[in-house]
């Protein structure tokens, strides 16, 4: 009986480390070091996502569906009031770039919020968006910190010339008029790999650097790295383990030169991807 | 029935006057109420075009995801408390001035409840799946999120709906035998039907009095707690210049000064269109209109508390979305609402004005207004200074969405001025004992309902 | 070598799903020109998307599968090595291919959207000829009666011109040119740096020299945007990735306007256009005079530095610092790129940069020779303006009277003072073999669709091949979208037409057996040649699929011998000739996305926001803030922007990342024909462009044109994306004190993550 069952999970629902359990949560590590900007991975999230473009007249309402976008400041935080900048009319530091997706936060602000229950947590640690689900509210949206979340104002898959249909991806849908989306990590893929374990016997378990998102696999430089963060071996977890970044921290408490953070972390959402420090010469 | 009536020729004069509103309005009547249904029509042909393409036309974005639905939406809840507010209240507070005007006040709480219930409708990307918020068994074993505050919305508005629909018609239900026993034609149908058989008698109406005063007793919490969830809605959420604490009795105290505000409107329109200058009287308005005043300085309260909340908070994103509200593009709006919402009512202040119709029609329109845009710099304003710089920009509601909120008062007006003409908007039966208390004790302060219980029978045994 | 870490991460699934196409010669049906081959027992009809099971498919096709082919892609003279990606028949996403030590499985934008280039719906689906004045739609078998009567025959006076090429193309068309008795072969593509590659040539002995940025402790790039257009973007990213761990690299960028490659850098410098060499020649003054300097100082170097500092812009003490650092980081590389040398002294200003390698030593430590190739014929050819002037004058006096364009647009992207259309219609017959209806090809009389890249069989070199002797392999990964007898391989009509005329061609029936054919000769050339891996497989199909599964080859290269540079005097004008009303230089600046324009049919790379300025699906012209407050400009202003040469106008961007006396318009945009997603969209730069060339090599000076600005109409909206018609992905350029993007020094990073 469904509500017996809701009862059931309702304690579970309140635990802080839901998943915690579960052999797989995938992260992410994104090094603004490497990062220059070129926007590759943008192209490449377009493609294997079914991402339309939308046109002038939409991009200049807002309405790019954009999963993955590039940030572009100029202007030099804070902290990096130790740069040894002087005053110049030109940005001589160059700029500040940074990928900004669904951070794929483990206490989501979008989650509680949606009123059919249309994004949770799934067990590998991903805030799933159900779109058939979606009634298109768009409290998750107005709620999420980054913004990442992109709203089907239109129907866009109509609208696409032949041939062009031809190049979706059959892995996952074409979104619909009035539904919310947003980046998934490629969970198809994810589910590709972890579905070829499972072919091979082994559950709970893929080994690193079997499955790419499609951003870190076009990135020219390296700068995004994906995989288990549970799993000790993968690359994801000992780049967080250097940069001594760890879940369930609201705060990372630096030793210096450490430079992974997360973005809005002071607001405790929990996200699953994590930065490094954009680096310049100061010496330059 | 008739020969109680004629023993008491005013009360003979309440029923011509108000029965008279059902059949002969003033010409203006019909002009407003054209003009009422073409705005439905321009705001239903928008929808229709909005459903077609998509709701992109309504010019909502990321970071705009809500805009004036939402604000509309919480604008008309809001007003729907004010009838509450005279109707329970001040029916438990024994204020006897409430009795020729809370029979509006209580069809414009329907009313605006159930033009605040087309919002969501209308604001939701895939309307033919809206019953999904509801938690009804399913195969798929599918239950709606409970934590979430829409949902809670969906309970409390369908709550509030229901039991102030009823509130309104069991206090329509003596009204409704009186025109019962007038009226002819579909109209005496209509009133044989709902009247439920009232014969007014001593029991009856005994029965009727303790069923009114617990609806009133149950409305009064019921109303606090439907706004405090409306406000939930942005409290519960993590933009800054939405999480604030305070937001549900600045809620409250915003929805009872916008509806008192709706109340003054509409006592002035029906004033004139149904020519009830003998019933709503300067006196009353005067008492209403101190009333919106002492609400206007409790939300004025709220609103610099919540301010200075923030200011004090030295919370990075809460002090920059303050401080983009009176500098950056919105401040316009924000300026506007401070000055129609915050100065205006200090004109009150004076009993030349209160007395005033025309002034107070005016002043009421002016704070009406000031309040929606109040509503509408809750939801904007923090959306283009949220927490991610680079989606922060300004959106203005497109043609769509003003269409859609001018519709909205359309269809609120519409429906209040056909309930005025086939339902007594004025009760008479109250009316009627406010007449025979002063007639009996003077201008002496109004007896307990025991007292006026007794003195009914004992009317009634009399005529038997 | 410098890849040590980008050891690539193909799983053994995937690799396995790269298994190329067994021999599918069985299954060809051909005739004398066109027809490629059955690659995919799935049939693809146009708008029914039906699917003909196959009776016997080959077990690698299967539903819901997917399957991946190497190739190479196209899309700019980088040709990056891909796997691409299919389903049930059609190609659906295209990734690097993590063996190639061109790209080491990246891609860039614009590799990544070259799908749409191939599901365009604008691509040309039938032959078109000039009736009446007009093009009108024909049938094939009317387009080859009319190719042979003008294309069959000698002709001297034939002119050829194509975009840059190499392979087996090249080959192809080099061997119709001959056997046509014309000598007149024209390549043309407008970003590679041909005057820097002439520099290189003539110093270093190599027009494109190897270059290890891993190694290099300091790069000085005089304008060369290498991670964005220059030579190979992805190759060049990915050893930036390498130059960027601990020990860190230092990264200082020298240009007029920021390139993407400048908002990288350590400290971006801003300098007068057309003053590089005058700087890259100070510095080479100061550093032969500092006493730390312990290298071979060469020549005259007696320079004013106040003059230089002056005319550059650049103050002493930077010039100093620069010195400092170059003696001190030392292996360094120095490059330069198109902003140094689109000047009648372009020239002079690349000696004068790529001299400063010699003097500090970097010859022969980031700066690598190559072997002499094996196969001259294969190497890619990345013309210039150059000859496309050559190709414009030579119609415009009556040398040529036929004109065959392939792979290059003359009509969009020559200046107007080329008067390259007038010229084009002088010839008594053009010909266009097209994918898409660009200006080029609507101004042809005979129009011949040709298939995408990643329908025809063929090889190239990459522009940078990171390795000597890497041959990039290209099969179709599908077949024709619009089904058979629409599209033709530009291959395949070439045999076609070459076997006319010389019968040795005649032994191939396709392209594709062409280039198998090539490559199986080629097979005792090649290092580690594949063998056959499956039982029954005679070797032939075995090296086959091999080769195809692996998407290049490698042939036996002769060792490199040394660099042997030789530093030629350098000769820089002094001072600038006075611009007189035309107070700005104009940068017409290239871009990761729309390229040169070719781009500009794709709606990824429409909406991909400009890196730096944000701007979608427009052209916009970047002014400094304070230049802008002077002429009283915001974003989204129109402005006129006037050369001697014409006028444009255009959108401003106030944008702080250019010199305060340079403009910047993008290059791209400004079709008139392309398709429904280019037309009309934007301007085009190299449409004002003044006549000045580099005195040495010929080559148009693209930086040289001095422009005016007046503004025509204030924008309108101000709080919106949209400002006035030009629509920005965020108007933001503050992170308002979040730390988004926190930053720290490179010494503590160097401290904490060295190796060591």
């Amino acid at each position: 009986m469904s509500l017996s069952r809701m009862l059931e999970n309702w304690s579970r629902l309140n635990q802080r480390d839901y998943y915690k359990d579960e052999p797989i949560m995938w992260g992410m590590s994104i090094d603004l070091n490497k990062c220059t900007g070129c926007a590759s991975c943008v192209t490449a999230c377009y493609a294997e996502n079914n991402i339309p473009a939308v046109g002038k007249e939409k991009c200049a309402t807002g309405h790019t569906m954009h999963w993955l976008r590039i940030e572009r400041y100029w202007d030099l935080p804070e902290s990096e009031a130790d740069l040894a900048v002087e005053e110049s009319e030109y940005p001589e530091r160059g700029a500040h770039f940074a990928p900004m997706m669904c951070q794929q936060c483990n206490h989501a602000p979008c989650e509680p919020v949606c009123p059919v229950a249309a994004t949770y947590h799934n067990p590998d640690g991903l805030n799933a968006q159900v779109y058939n689900r979606c009634i298109g509210s768009r409290y998750c949206g107005t709620n999420c910190p980054f913004k990442v979340r992109y709203f089907n104002f239109f129907d866009y898959s109509e609208d696409i010339p032949h041939p062009m249909e031809m190049l979706l991806n059959p892995d996952l849908t074409v979104r619909s008029k009035g539904v919310m989306e947003k980046c998934t990590f490629c969970v198809q893929r994810l589910r590709n790999a972890k579905g070829d374990q499972a072919d091979k016997g082994i559950r709970g378990h893929v080994e690193d650097g079997a499955v790419q998102t499609a951003c870190q696999q076009s990135c020219p430089t390296e700068a995004i790295v994906f995989g288990n963060l549970k799993d000790s071996e993968s690359k994801v977890s000992k780049a967080w383990e250097d940069h001594n970044v760890e879940l369930n921290r609201h705060e990372q408490f630096h030793e210096e030169g450490e430079r992974g953070y997360r973005v809005f972390e002071e607001l405790n959402v929990e996200p699953s991807v994590m930065y490094l420090d954009r680096v310049r010469d100061t010496n330059a | 029935m008739s020969d109680f009536k004629m023993k008491d020729i005013a009360w003979a004069k309440i029923n011509e006057d108000v029965l008279a509103s059902l059949e002969s309005p003033r010409k203006a009547f019909w002009i407003v109420l054209a003009v009422c249904f073409a705005l439905v029509l321009c705001g239903a042909a928008a929808e229709i075009y909005q459903y077609n393409e998509g709701l992109g036309v309504a010019l909502m974005n990321n970071p705009h995801y809500w805009q004036t639905y939402i604000s509309n939406f919480v604008f008309w809840i809001g007003m729907s408390h004010s009838g509450t507010l005279l109707s329970a209240i001040l029916l438990l507070t024994q204020a006897d001035w409430r009795k020729p005007i809370y029979r509006f006040a209580e069809a414009m709480t329907f009313f605006s409840i159930a033009t605040a219930a087309i919002f969501p409708v209308i604001h939701i990307g895939r309307v033919w799946d809206m019953y999904w918020v509801l938690p009804y068994p399913n195969q798929h074993a599918i239950w709606p999120n409970f934590r979430s505050p829409l949902l809670w919305d969906a309970f409390a508005i369908t709550t509030y709906a229901t039991s102030s629909a009823l509130f309104l018609y069991i206090g329509m239900i003596p009204d409704l035998a009186i025109c019962r026993d007038k009226a002819k034609g579909w109209r005496k149908k209509l009133y044989t039907a709902m009247s439920l058989g009232w014969m007014g008698r001593a029991t009856e109406w005994i029965a009727f009095q303790k069923t009114y005063v617990l609806m009133a007793c149950f409305l009064v919490p019921l109303a606090v707690s439907v706004h405090s969830i409306v406000a939930s809605d942005f409290a519960m959420s993590m933009m800054p210049g939405w999480h604030v604490t305070s937001f549900p009795p600045y809620f409250v105290a915003g929805a009872l000064y916008s509806g008192c505000a709706a109340i003054i409107t509409l006592f002035v329109l029906l004033r004139y269109l149904f020519k009830f200058e003998a019933y709503m009287t300067p006196e009353i308005m005067d008492k209403t209109a101190r009333l919106t005043f002492a609400i206007a300085m409790a939300w004025n309260f709220l609103n610099l508390s919540e301010y200075a909340s923030i200011w004090y908070s030295h919370d990075m994103f809460e002090h920059e979305m303050l401080i983009d509200k009176f500098t950056g593009p919105y401040a316009g709006v924000v300026w506007t609402m401070l000055f129609c919402a915050t100065i205006v009512p200090f004109a009150m202040a004076w009993k030349k004005v209160r007395v005033n119709m025309w002034a107070m029609f005016v002043i009421s329109l002016l704070i009406q207004l000031g309040m929606w845009l109040e509503r509408f710099q809750i939801v904007s304003p923090p959306l283009a200074s949220n927490h991610e710089p680079w989606t922060q920009v300004a959106v203005w509601p497109g043609l769509v969405q003003m269409t859609i909120t001018a519709a909205s008062f359309g269809w609120f007006t519409m429906l209040f001025l056909i309930f005025c003409k086939v339902f007594p908007s004025v009760s008479m039966y109250e009316v009627k004992e406010m007449v025979y208390h002063r007639n009996k004790h003077g201008k002496k302060k109004l007896q307990d309902l025991e007292k006026i219980k007794d003195d009914m029978i004992k009317t009634e045994e009399g005529l038997s | 070598m410098s890849q040590k870490n980008a050891k690539n991460e193909l799983s053994r699934r995937t690799f396995l799903k790269a298994m190329g196409l067994t021999s599918a010669g069985s299954a060809l049906a051909l005739t004398g020109c066109g027809d490629t081959d059955i690659i995919n027992q799935v049939d693809l009809e146009v708008r029914k998307e039906k699917v003909l099971p196959a009776v016997d498919p080959l077990d690698f096709v299967r539903p819901g599968r997917e399957v991946h082919y190497a190739s190479t892609c196209r899309q700019c003279p980088a040709n990056c090595n891909i796997h691409a990606k299919t389903r049930e028949g059609r190609v659906i996403k295209l990734e690097g291919n993590p063996t190639s030590s061109t790209n080491w499985g990246r891609m860039c934008a614009m590799g990544q959207a070259g799908l749409q280039g191939h599901y365009n719906p604008d691509r040309l689906t039938k032959p078109m000829v000039r009736k009446g004045g007009k093009l009108v739609e024909t049938t094939w078998a009317e387009a080859e009666t009319l190719l042979k009567k003008y294309l069959g025959k000698k002709n001297a006076k034939l002119a050829w011109l194509s975009g840059a090429t190499s392979g087996h193309q090249a080959v192809i068309t080099k061997a119709y040119l001959d056997a046509a008795g014309s000598q007149n072969h024209f390549v043309f593509d407008t970003v590679p740096p041909s005057v820097g590659l002439a520099a290189n040539e003539k110093m270093f002995g190599h027009a494109i020299p190897k270059y290890d940025f891993d190694k290099a402790k300091l790069i000085v790039s005089f304008g060369a945007d290498f991670l964005g257009t220059w030579l190979s973007p992805v190759q060049f990213g990915a050893q930036y990735g390498q130059f960027r761990n601990a020990p860190r690299g230092t990264l200082v960028q020298i240009e007029p306007k920021m390139t993407l490659t400048g908002s990288n850098a350590d400290r971006w410098i801003a300098i007068k256009p057309g003053t590089e060499g005058h700087l890259a020649l100070a510095l080479a003054s100061l550093i032969a005079k500092d006493s730390n300097f312990k290298g071979k100082k060469i020549g005259n170097l007696d320079v004013d530095i106040e003059a230089t500092s002056a005319a550059t812009g650049v103050s002493i003490e930077r010039m100093h610092k620069l010195r400092d650092m170059l003696i001190a980081q030392s292996p360094s590389l120095i490059l330069s790129g198109n902003s140094a040398e689109g000047f009648a002294h372009g020239s002079q200003a690349a000696n004068a940069i790529l001299m400063l390698n010699i003097m500090l030593g970097n010859v022969g430590e980031t700066i690598l020779p190559r072997s002499k190739p094996a196969f001259e014929d294969l190497q890619p050819q990345l013309g210039g303006w150059a000859e496309m002037k050559a190709f414009i004058d030579g119609l415009a006096d009556g040398s040529f009277d036929t004109a065959v364009v392939y792979g290059s647009n003359p009509l969009f992207q020559a200046p107007d003072f080329m008067k390259a259309d007038e010229a084009f219609a002088k010839a008594k017959m053009r010909i266009a073999f097209s994918m898409f209806p660009d200006e080029t090809t609507m101004a042809c009389d005979l129009v011949l669709p040709v298939h995408s890249y990643l329908e025809e069989w063929n090889t190239s070199v990459p522009a940078y091949a990171a390795d000597d002797g890497h041959l990039n392999i290209q099969q179709p990964v599908m077949n024709p979208v619009f089904g058979k007898g629409s599209t033709y391989a530009y291959g395949d009509i070439m045999l076609g037409l070459v076997s006319e005329l010389d019968a040795t061609f005649k032994n191939w029936d396709s392209y594709g057996a062409y280039i198998r054919d090539a490559l199986a000769t080629m097979k005792p050339t090649l290092v580690n040649p594949p063998k056959a891996t499956v039982a029954g497989q005679t070797d032939e199909e075995g090296f086959m699929q091999g080769v195809l599964a692996a998407g290049f080859v490698q042939t036996k290269e002769a060792k490199a011998s040394p660099i042997n540079a030789k530093a030629s005097s350098v000769n820089l004008p002094q001072g600038e000739a006075e611009g007189g009303k035309y107070a700005y230089h104009l940068v017409p600046s290239a871009r990761m996305g729309l390229y040169d324009g070719r781009f500009a049919n794709i709606p990824w790379l429409q909406e991909l926001p400009d890196q730096l300025a944000a701007v979608v699906w427009d052209s916009w012209v970047e002014i400094h803030p304070k230049t802008a407050e002077k002429l009283g400009l915001i974003t989204g202003d129109k402005v006129k922007v006037t050369s001697e040469a014409g006028s444009l106008e255009v959108s401003v961007f106030v944008f702080p990342g250019i010199h305060e006396e340079t403009i910047a318009i993008p290059l791209g945009q400004g079709h008139t024909e392309f398709g429904r997603y280019a037309k009309g969209v934007g301007v085009n730069p190299h449409k004002i462009l003044t006549p000045v060339f580099d005195e040495e090599t010929g080559e148009l000076a693209t930086h040289a044109t001095k422009v005016s600005i007046t503004k025509i109409a204030n924008r309108g909206d101000v709080d919106t994306r949209k400002h006035g018609d030009l629509v920005l992905e965020s108007i933001q350029t503050s992170q308002k004190g979040r730390e988004i993007v926190k930053s720290v020094s490179a010494k503590d990073f160097d401290h904490n993550e060295g190796e060591g």
